[in-house]
Parts: C-alpha cells; sequence; structure tokens
C-alpha cells in the first residue's frame, strides 16, 4: 500500500518536470506554427504550394537525403566497427585524421569542394552534394559511432571468432545488429543535417528543378530592401520542409527501441 | 537492420527513377531549336513565385527573341555574393549578374567586361546621357570605363509615419530634431514606439548617420571620406554626438541595435500598422504595390495616409539631403560564351524591363534620365509621397549613399553600434574612424 | 586479445578515400590562401607570409573571440550535458509518453537559423517581445532588459538558446547509450538495497564514460564553429560581443574581403580543435589501456 503510492508520486512528479520542459522547449516551436497560420490561416499554405512547384523538390531531397544515408550506413558503420574492435597498424593515427573533418567550419569548405566537385564531374546534379554531405556526415558520427561500439562487448567478437567466423561476419551479423540505435541515430543526424542544408546546394546546383526542398523557404524571407511575402507565407514554407524530418525522426526512432529490447537479450 | 538498407535503397532507387524520368523531360525541352542560353544569376529583381514581374520581363524579352533564352537564378542577397564568386572563380559563372553599389563592385572588378563599347555601339555615342549623371559616377571607375549598368536608382536618408495614428497621439509629422524629441516624448508617455529603428542592420544606421552629417554639413562628411579631412573635425564630431544623443534621450526606440529592419521593424509599420513611425529609404515605396492583405489593407485601404518626409536633424531650418545609390549593377562575365545575346538582355532589362519594374511596381526610381515615370494604380497618398521623393532627388541629393572602401565602412559602421550602446564616446570613435581612414589611403 | 588483422584497412577504406577526395583539398586550400593577401575574386594573389597570423594577433576582436568561445564552450557543454543526462535518465524507465516527451525535448533541432532568427527576436525584443511582456505582466519590470541590444545579456542568450536547440542532442546521444546498459545490471544493484540516486551514480555515469567524452569533444569543435545562433540573432554584435571564430570568419571574407585573414582564422581554429581532440583522445585511449590491463 506504501510502496504504491510512492510509486505514483514519483511517477507524477516525473510527468510534472517532462511536461514543464517540453512546454518550455515547445514554446518557440509552437510559436512558428502559429505565426504559419497568422492572417490568412491556410491560405498562408496554398500560397506556399502555388507558388512553388514543391513536388519536384521534393523528389530531389529525398534523392539527396536517401542517397547520403545509403552512403553513410555502407561506410560509416564498418569505418566505426573497425576502429572500434579491430587491431591494425595506424589505427589511432588514421582515426585522428578521419576526426579533423569535422573540424573545418563551413564557410571555408565551399569553393574547394566546388573546384573537387566539378572536377569529378557532378556539377549541377543533385548528387553534387550527395557525396559532401556523406563524408561530412561519416566525419562527424564517426566518433559517435565508434564509441558505441566501444560499449557493446568484445565476448561476442570473440564467440565468432571461435566458431570459425572472420571479421566480415562479425561485423554483419553480430555487431551490427546490436549497433541499430547508435546506427539509427547517426541517421536521424545525417538525415537532419543534409535535409536543411542550402549553402552547398545553392552553389552546386543552378537548375531550379534539381534544387532540393531546403532552398525553398528563402524566397519567401525578406531580403534586404524587400519583404515581398509577408513572414507567415514564409514561415508555411518553412514547416512544410520540416515535417518530413518530424516523420523520419518517428520513424528511426522506431528502430532505437527496437534495438533496445534486442539488447537487453543479447546484452 | 536487414529491413532499414532494404527501405532505403527502395526509397532512393523509386526517387531515382522519378527524378531520372524528370530531368529527360527537362533536357527534350531544351534541344528544340538552337537556342543561346543566357544565364542571368542575381538576388534583385527577385523571384517571388510565379507571375513575379522578372518573369513577365523574361518572358517578353523571349519572345521578341526567339533564339535566346534567359536562364534566370535567383539568389536571396544573404549568400548572392558568396555564390556568384564561387561559380566565377570556378569558371562556372553566369553570363550577367546583378551587383550591388559599393566595395564588392570593384572588388569583383577581374570578373566584369569593360561594358563601354557594347554601351556605344547599342545606344550611340551620346549613351551616357541615357542614365543619370550620379549613376554614372556610380558604376565608371577613375579612368571611365564602365563595368555595368545602372538598373534602379535608391535614395536613403527618409522616415515614414503612419500620419492617421500619430493624430491619433494627437501629433502631425515632426519635420525638425526637436518636434522628433517631444513626439518622442509623448509616444513614449503612451507606451508606443517612438522613431523606430533596424539598428541591427548596420547598413541602415549607415545611411541615417550619414544622412545627418550631411545635413551638417555634406561637404564635410565626403571630404572625409575621400580622405581629404579628419573624421575628428568639429562638424563630423556633431554628428557621431547627435547619432549617439538618439539612443540615449529616447528618439530611437529601447534595444534598438538589438532589432533588424527586415522584418522586425518593417513589419510592425507595413504590417501590422503597431507603430506611428520608422527609418527606411524610398524603396519602401513598394509596400503600396505590395499585394498581401495586410499591407493592401494598411497602405491602399479606406483613408490610410502615410507620409515619407525628412527630418530637419540640426535645427537649421532646412530638412537633411538624402544619399543615392543604384540598386542593381548589371555585370557581364568576360568569360561569357554568349556575350552579344548577353548584352542585348542587360538592354533590355535597363530598358523595357525597369519600365514595368518601376511602372508597375516602384522596385525602384528611375536609373534612367529619359524614363517617364507613369506609376499604374498608385493611390493618391502613394502619389503624393513618389513626388516628395522626386523632388528631392532633382534638389536634395547630397552625394552617394554607403562608402566605397570596405574597411572604413566596416568601421564607422562598427562605431555607429558602439555609439549606440555607449560603449564608446563620440571623440573616440571619431579617433578610431580617422586611425582606419589614414591607414588605408 | 583484439586480433590483429589486415581486413581492418579493409573497413575503413571506403570512408579514407571519401576522406582523401572531399576533405584533404579544403584543408590544404585554406593553409595556402592564409599564407596569401588575397580579396577573394581577384586572379592576383600577393603571398605575404605570416602576415595575416600577425593581424590577428594585433586584431582586439580576436581576444573577444576567444573569450566568448570559452564562455560559450564551458555553459553550453557542462549545461547541455547535465541536462541530457537528466531527460535520459528519466525517459529511460518504463513510462508513460515517454517517446512523446523525448521527440519534443529533441525538436528544437529541426529549428533552421531563419527560424531562431524570427521566432526569438520576437521573444527577447525590448520593448513588445514575449519575455518584457511577461516580466511586466508579473510586476518585475526592473529586470526587463534589452536582451539582445546589449552586450552582456546578448551573449547569455547566445548560449541559452544554444542549450535550448542542442539539449535534445546530448539527451540522445545519452539515452542511445543507456539502451546498451543491460537491465540485468539495475536488477542487481537493486537487490543489493541501491536507490535510484546511487544506481544513477554508481552504475549509469561510469558506464557512460565513452559518451561523456564524445559529447565533450563535440561540444568543444560545436563551440569553436559555433555560427548559426549568434550570426542570425546578433550578428555577432553589438560591437563584436558575441563575436564567435565562424561569424568573423564571414566578416573578414564578405564584408571586408579579406580571404587572407579569413583562411588564417580557419587555420587556428583548426588546431585548437586538434590539440583538444588530441588531448581528449589521449586521455580516453589512456585509461583504456589501464581498463583493459586490470
Amino acid at each position: 500500500m506504501k510502496k504504491m503510492k510512492k510509486i505514483k508520486w514519483s511517477t507524477f512528479f516525473t510527468h510534472t518536470v517532462c511536461i514543464l520542459a517540453c512546454v518550455i522547449f515547445m514554446f518557440p516551436i509552437v510559436l512558428m506554427l502559429k505565426k504559419s497560420v497568422a492572417v490568412e490561416g491556410f491560405g498562408n499554405y496554398t500560397r506556399v504550394f502555388r507558388s512553388f512547384n514543391l513536388l519536384i523538390n521534393l523528389g530531389n531531397s529525398i534523392l539527396i537525403t536517401g542517397s547520403v544515408l545509403l552512403i553513410v550506413t555502407l561506410v560509416l558503420a564498418p569505418a566505426a566497427f573497425a576502429f572500434s574492435k579491430l587491431q591494425f597498424r595506424g589505427r589511432k593515427i588514421c582515426y585522428y585524421i578521419l576526426l579533423m573533418g569535422m573540424m573545418i567550419p563551413s564557410a571555408a569548405l565551399v569553393f574547394p569542394l566546388f573546384m573537387t566537385v566539378k572536377k569529378i564531374g557532378l556539377l549541377g546534379s543533385q548528387f553534387s552534394v550527395v557525396f559532401p554531405y556523406a563524408i561530412l556526415s561519416c566525419c562527424f558520427n564517426l566518433m559517435m559511432l565508434k564509441n558505441y561500439f566501444d560499449s557493446l562487448s568484445d565476448q561476442l567478437l570473440e564467440a565468432t571468432y571461435i566458431d570459425g567466423g572472420g571479421n566480415f561476419r562479425a561485423f554483419l551479423w553480430i555487431m551490427l545488429p546490436l549497433a541499430k540505435p547508435g546506427l539509427a541515430f547517426v541517421l536521424i543526424q545525417s538525415f537532419l543535417t543534409s535535409w536543411n542544408e542550402l549553402q552547398l546546394a545553392m552553389t552546386f546546383i543552378t537548375n531550379k528543378e534539381k534544387l532540393p526542398i531546403s532552398v525553398i523557404p528563402i524566397h519567401f524571407a525578406a531580403t534586404t530592401g524587400s519583404a515581398q511575402f509577408p513572414v507567415q507565407v514564409m514561415f508555411a514554407a518553412l514547416v512544410i520542409c520540416l515535417l518530413p524530418i518530424a516523420i523520419f525522426y518517428i520513424f528511426a526512432s522506431r528502430f532505437m527501441i527496437e534495438g533496445l529490447t534486442q539488447g537487453a537479450v543479447k546484452g | 537492420m536487414k529491413k532499414i538498407i532494404c527501405t532505403l535503397l527502395t526509397a532512393s532507387l523509386c526517387t531515382a527513377s522519378l527524378t531520372g524520368a524528370g530531368c529527360m523531360t527537362v533536357f527534350a525541352q531544351e534541344n528544340e531549336g538552337e537556342k543561346t542560353v543566357v544565364t542571368f544569376q542575381t538576388w534583385n529583381p527577385a523571384d517571388s513565385g510565379e507571375g513575379s514581374p522578372i518573369y513577365q520581363i523574361i518572358d517578353a524579352f523571349e519572345e521578341e527573341n526567339p533564339d535566346i533564352e534567359i536562364n534566370y537564378v535567383y539568389v536571396g542577397s544573404g549568400s548572392h555574393l558568396d555564390q556568384l564568386r564561387v561559380g566565377l572563380m570556378g569558371g562556372e559563372g553566369p553570363d550577367v549578374y546583378g551587383m550591388s553599389a559599393g566595395s564588392a563592385y570593384s572588388e569583383f572588378r577581374d570578373f566584369e567586361e569593360d561594358l563601354t563599347s557594347y554601351c556605344q555601339e547599342s545606344w550611340g555615342e551620346n549613351w551616357e546621357d541615357k542614365f543619370l549623371d550620379f549613376c554614372m559616377d556610380i558604376v565608371k571607375d577613375e579612368d571611365g570605363a564602365v563595368y555595368g549598368v545602372p538598373l534602379g536608382l535608391t535614395y536613403a536618408g527618409y522616415a515614414w509615419a503612419d500620419t492617421n495614428m500619430l493624430a491619433d497621439y494627437g501629433l502631425s509629422v515632426p519635420t525638425s530634431y526637436a518636434e522628433l524629441k517631444e513626439a518622442a516624448k509623448t509616444l513614449r508617455e503612451q507606451n508606443q514606439f517612438p522613431m523606430a529603428i533596424g539598428a541591427k542592420d548596420t547598413w541602415l544606421n549607415l545611411d541615417c548617420w550619414m544622412s545627418m552629417a550631411a545635413d551638417i554639413d555634406a561637404e564635410a562628411l565626403y571630404a572625409a571620406i575621400n580622405g581629404e579631412k579628419s573624421f575628428t573635425d568639429p562638424e563630423l564630431l556633431e554628428s557621431f554626438t547627435l547619432w549617439q544623443d538618439l539612443f540615449n534621450n529616447g528618439v530611437f526606440q529601447d534595444g534598438a541595435v538589438g532589432m533588424t529592419l527586415y522584418n522586425d521593424v518593417n513589419d510592425m509599420f507595413q504590417r501590422e500598422g503597431s507603430i506611428p513611425m520608422f527609418m527606411n529609404g524610398s524603396w519602401a515605396m513598394n509596400m503600396y504595390t505590395l499585394n498581401d492583405e495586410e499591407t493592401r489593407s494598411n497602405f491602399n485601404g479606406e483613408n490610410s495616409d502615410h507620409d515619407i518626409f525628412l527630418i530637419d536633424w540640426n535645427d537649421d531650418g532646412q530638412v537633411c539631403p538624402v544619399t543615392a545609390s543604384v540598386d542593381v549593377i548589371l555585370c557581364m562575365n568576360p568569360e561569357s560564351e554568349v556575350k552579344e545575346a548577353a548584352f542585348k538582355w542587360m538592354d533590355y532589362l535597363v530598358n523595357e524591363g525597369q519600365d514595368l519594374l518601376v511602372n508597375g511596381y516602384l522596385e525602384y526610381m528611375p536609373s534612367r534620365a529619359d524614363m517617364e515615370l507613369n506609376v499604374s494604380g498608385l493611390s493618391e497618398d502613394g502619389q503624393k509621397n513618389l513626388e516628395y521623393i522626386i523632388q528631392n532627388g532633382t534638389d536634395n541629393v547630397a552625394g552617394i549613399r554607403g562608402i566605397e572602401n570596405a574597411e572604413l565602412s566596416t568601421v564607422i559602421c562598427d562605431m555607429l553600434t558602439a555609439l549606440a550602446i555607449n560603449e564608446v564616446t563620440p571623440e573616440d570613435a571619431a579617433a578610431q574612424i580617422q586611425a582606419v581612414s589614414e591607414s588605408v589611403r | 586479445m583484439k586480433r590483429k588483422s589486415y581486413s581492418g584497412y579493409l573497413f575503413i577504406l571506403p570512408m579514407m578515400i571519401l576522406f582523401a577526395v572531399f576533405i584533404v583539398y579544403p584543408i590544404v586550400y585554406n593553409i595556402r590562401i592564409s599564407f596569401y593577401d588575397w580579396n577573394g575574386i581577384s586572379r592576383t594573389k600577393v603571398f605575404v607570409g605570416l602576415e595575416n597570423y600577425q593581424t590577428l594577433i594585433q586584431d582586439p576582436v580576436v581576444k573577444i573571440i576567444l573569450k566568448n568561445f570559452l564562455i560559450f564552450a564551458v555553459c553550453t557543454i557542462l549545461i547541455q550535458a547535465i541536462l541530457g543526462l537528466f531527460f535520459a535518465n528519466l525517459l529511460r524507465r518504463k513510462l508513460k509518453f515517454a517517446d512523446l516527451y523525448r521527440t519534443l525535448i529533441y525538436l528544437p533541432i529541426v529549428a533552421t537559423p531563419t527560424i531562431v532568427g524570427n521566432i526569438f527576436s520576437r521573444i527577447l525584443e525590448s520593448n513588445r517581445g514575449y519575455l518584457n511582456e511577461f516580466l511586466r505582466a508579473i510586476h518585475l519590470e526592473s529586470l526587463c532588459h534589452s536582451w539582445l541590444a546589449e552586450p552582456k545579456t546578448a551573449l547569455v542568450f547566445i548560449i541559452i538558446i544554444n542549450i535550448w536547440q542542442w539539449t535534445g542532442y546530448s539527451m540522445l546521444v545519452y539515452y542511445t547509450g543507456m539502451l546498451n546498459i543491460s537491465e540485468d545490471v539495475y536488477e542487481a544493484a537493486k537487490i543489493d538495497g541501491a536507490g535510484a540516486f546511487s544506481q544513477f551514480f554508481r552504475i549509469t555515469l561510469p558506464l557512460l564514460r565513452g559518451t561523456h567524452y564524445t559529447i565533450f569533444i563535440m561540444g568543444m569543435i560545436g563551440s569553436l564553429k559555433t555560427f548559426d545562433i549568434p550570426y542570425v540573432l546578433t550578428r555577432g554584435g553589438p560591437n563584436h560581443a558575441t563575436e564567435f571564430f565562424s561569424t568573423y570568419i564571414n566578416t573578414q571574407s564578405f564584408s571586408l574581403f579579406n580571404q587572407g585573414v579569413s583562411s588564417a582564422i580557419v587555420v587556428v581554429m583548426f588546431v585548437i580543435a586538434m590539440v583538444i581532440t588530441a588531448a581528449q583522445l589521449y586521455l580516453y585511449y589512456h585509461n583504456d589501456k589501464d581498463k583493459d590491463l586490470a
């Protein structure tokens, strides 16, 4: 009897703290949503759809982000695994060099990357931004994912070796499934950054038909000396652009939870 | 895990094939006929969706020149120069591009074609008469060569007022600094904004200060900018003191350096109609032509009455002069392979194009001397303000807006902010500006 | 105990290739430009040796930047880590709506610079901003400030907004790390009579050691590179009060056309980031070795 009451109180406390935190964290976002339907209500949204053919840009964004996630998965996961679980000469120095990738400020990247992309012959296509986004995401998340592998027990690996399996088998069938939450987290972050990026996209792609959706809101943003569109239309455009992120997040966090139950069984 | 990869693979493959199909149709269209494609990149005239004035101009041009196609690339003002620079240096620059007046125009010189001969060929020997004198001053270099053609003209130094709202507070539009101080006091007592300024935008501070300094002594101001006079001289010192006072005696709103003109302050005036006065230039005339519900009802509603006005900052009985600059300088990429077609487009844009931009949308004042100003559908109130701008444009211009030298311009902007938040005295500010002014000569 | 093998190279090869193609050149490029006097666009540049670095040493703004970086880094890293840990630990347990709470706390991370700029300037505006209106409503007029117009409060709010935006990230990193701690460990502790507090301090905290390192390095590098929030909110002002490395890089290259100086700042940033990371990695591996030996 006494114990039940205690549990209830702590649950009540937890909920209060969480709700309070959510209110604080959500206030600016709610403000944005409210602004996006100001004055003309959902007319702001129709105005965005009327002004641009968003479907093409949305398609481009999905293509770009999808390819980035694919590359990140194929490139980052094995690298993080190797740095965490395998021994080879120059491991630490390679790791350190790769980490340098996350230290460059984006402003310093634009022109040199432009030249590289031009040389490869990708300039102007949607794929011009895919590789830069992918490698930047890889560098940015390498440490995170490597650390996640670190926290997985080595014993499972040894069990594979005893069974006669090699590193590839250990990676693909033992470690990767266990690293699901870490990988899901990395993919969420990569999705977010490549979905929202616009500096490189605008510089590398000049054809409107090939631009991702992230560049749309700036068409509605007031610029020096001109305020063509009311702020609320820009907010409507922003909400439209950000919605897919929320959807992806919910989708990806499912994988995380799935990892939780699996990890509990195996770990 | 496999599920993630499978989903991702299918998703990206699907979209790849979708967009692939999209690309093909685009290519198919492009291949019809052998058209010369001119790429035009700018932040202004802006792309405001279908039916924007720029698309009307392009359509009309392409109809007249069926062999030329304009590939218009709009980039927001925030990243236009950066992108332009990358494109030009990487050998992938546009054929024609918009450039802002000031330091960037001269810094980009290596990538600006000398247009003197093109202008002569297309417009005759006396082509310079086509444009207003000081538009030519802005686009010419020391040797008289022209690297860009001016599109649109802008005057800075103005303030705007909502006369009806002022009347509600028992006020009329202030004309002198003394009146403005009184008005600000009355407004503040009733919890209203005094004169509003978006002082986070340092370019606006520079605009306002220049017209104040010009009101005190225009000759001294430009002499100092050209390095022929010290910024510590009394005429200029007075302007810095005046600027600081405006923040200290409450003429400008509290926390002014935390607000931008676009959108913070502008929205309050243009759309909400919730403040009586703000500092903004002649380009704000497009408030009369914008088509969104709020702006329309605020500016073209029944009885709405707004005034663009100038203030007599030094109380000598004469309102301050304005400064003027070119809105967009159209430049040509020397590496362009379609220079002839490119200039045809530039020609069309400053002539027929400007007609539409000015008379249809009041985006700017005309840069051409030979252009007839006949704005369609402007309300009586708007017409009155337009005439005021034109009047001052003919007899009350102090000189060129802005400062060409980047270092000098930046240090003045920095000091104006520092003065506004009382982190520096007018004397110190003047001395620091003078030090930079001397170091860059 | 780990097997030494050559297949490790195969695992890291794809990433190494991508890195070599796309990242090495930008690094080299910036180092090279930092030795030139160049406006960033002209066809000619003049070699000036270390002059750009000298300019930086004499520039009073650089001192402000270093100070801002330190204050910003210490405040944001600590507070974000503590808040992140707190919420992750709270939401780790079986709780109704935990998913929802986690999503909502994480959500600010999607806010693009445009959103941050527009929304927070409305909240923090002096005369009609929500914060001051709120303070007036509860009769605390004396606490009202021109938040973004005063140098000290401007920096404080840059920090607060960063915390608002990135706490969800730390929370998710910690949460992901906690998913890996087996429930059995907690069960065992419970049997030993450990309460929620001692469970947290004796199990959760030490087992997340790797995560703490990640959060710290990411926070340090994030602080070095911080750009969006000060740029949209204060443009580095008023009077450089919220200037950071990245905002100054922007000013140097786009307002002043000093590409050489701008690249020199990039290099300085880079060196700082490398030193911090190297020190951290050393500590991490150092302790790791001890653990392996024990």
